[in-house]
């Protein structure tokens, strides 16, 4: 092992992190890729806990779990203009980054927005904003590429907060005394980090959907 | 076959694991009097008493070291892993990632040393050789008598 190897946090010094002089790069490209870095990394490991720690592992083991059995929906989480909305996970394929659409003459309106081409393949590309009632978006960053069995279609959105699993119960409930469209396909309402989000009916939604392509 | 490595006085030894349950950090331990001297002792788990199992002092006569690498891999019955409580916890040093063997490349070694039938199966990889350890013959009726002991005074 040259002596530069032996240096400790070379990678600071001569690596991705320093002056990438380490002629080990032509090699590894990464230090990361490195032996001598993953050799550091397990020595980490080669440490003595500290008391308090093992307290705590104590604690945690003997510490009986909350028995947690409210059965949970996974939730793609995704902001249209100022407001978010959640689409149950199993009608989401995918998040991607808006792709180049064009307009389709005679058909492309408000709510059907035209074509969009996703890594080749073309799927409609509709306006949720619009099908919603909430006014239709201005350049929309990311798309989501969501379908049941069916055909796949794609809209635009602001922002993909992720997924999440969240308990929707019957508490959950949206009011029934509301007007907006984009209540009519709420199905529940649940509570995050970034606020209050409107979760959507996927299979009334994609329906509707559907039929405005027909 | 997944396994999870660990070493011992340098020699490396595996668990399947399928065998293991969790891998935790080394809780405090009480000592079990009267128990073999590789007993390191009984931590909680949960609501139950269990048994721990240095495999330094078992296979090598050297305690584990007390290190962040060494782990506590509990272990039991696979088959009812749904809720399953793990039947004994064994402490094993640098256990810091899995490594995956065919299970044709295992080879019983042929030697059947009296008294450490928890020596399993040997497999070549790269660079060393990794012999299994059963843990079934570690977790003695007696280990769990002495341990129910402790249960019934805490």
């Amino acid at each position: 092992m040259a002596a530069e190897d032996r240096q400790a946090s070379c990678w600071k010094q001569i690596g991705v992190y320093g002056n990438r002089e380490c002629v080990r790069l032509a090699d590894v490209i990464h230090c990361r890729s490195c032996a001598v870095y993953q050799q550091a990394g397990r020595e980490l490991f080669d440490r003595v806990p500290s008391e308090a720690s093992i307290d705590r592992w104590t604690e945690q083991l003997a510490a009986v779990p909350a028995d947690d059995s409210a059965e949970r929906t996974s939730l793609v989480i995704f902001r249209l203009s100022a407001e978010w909305f959640a689409l149950p996970a199993h009608w989401v394929q995918e998040g991607v980054e808006a792709g180049p659409w064009r307009r389709i003459p005679h058909r492309s309106g408000n709510e059907f927005l035209g074509l969009m081409s996703v890594r080749g393949d073309l799927l409609p590309y509709f306006s949720l904003g619009a099908v919603l009632g909430i006014g239709s978006e201005s350049g929309s960053g990311y798309v989501l590429v969501c379908g049941g069995e069916g055909r796949r279609l794609a809209f635009g959105v602001q922002a993909i907060l992720g997924a999440r699993r969240l308990v929707l119960n019957e508490e959950s409930r949206p009011p029934a005394t509301v007007g907006r469209a984009a209540d009519a396909y709420t199905l529940r309402l649940a509570e995050l980090e970034v606020g209050s989000v409107a979760v959507l009916d996927g299979e009334r939604l994609f329906g509707v959907l559907e039929a405005r392509l027909r | 076959m997944l396994l999870v490595p660990f070493q011992i006085g340098g020699e490396h030894y595996a668990l399947p694991a399928a065998d293991i349950l969790a891998v935790a950090q080394v809780p405090r331990m009480r000592p079990l009097p009267h128990a073999q001297a590789w007993v390191a002792g009984v931590f909680r788990y949960r609501d139950t008493v269990l048994p721990a199992v240095d495999l330094g002092l078992l296979i090598a006569g050297q305690p584990c070291r007390n290190l962040l690498s060494t782990r506590l891999l509990l272990v039991g019955d696979a088959e009812s892993r749904e809720g399953a409580t793990p039947a004994l916890g064994l402490l094993a040093e640098r256990v810091t990632g899995t490594v995956t063997v065919a299970s044709s490349e295992l080879r019983e070694t042929g030697v059947c040393v009296p008294g450490a039938d928890w020596l399993g199966a040997v497999a070549g990889l790269d660079r060393v050789l990794l012999q299994l350890i059963r843990w079934q013959p570690l977790a003695t009726e007696e280990l769990a008598r002495l341990c129910a002991g402790v249960d019934a005074c805490a």
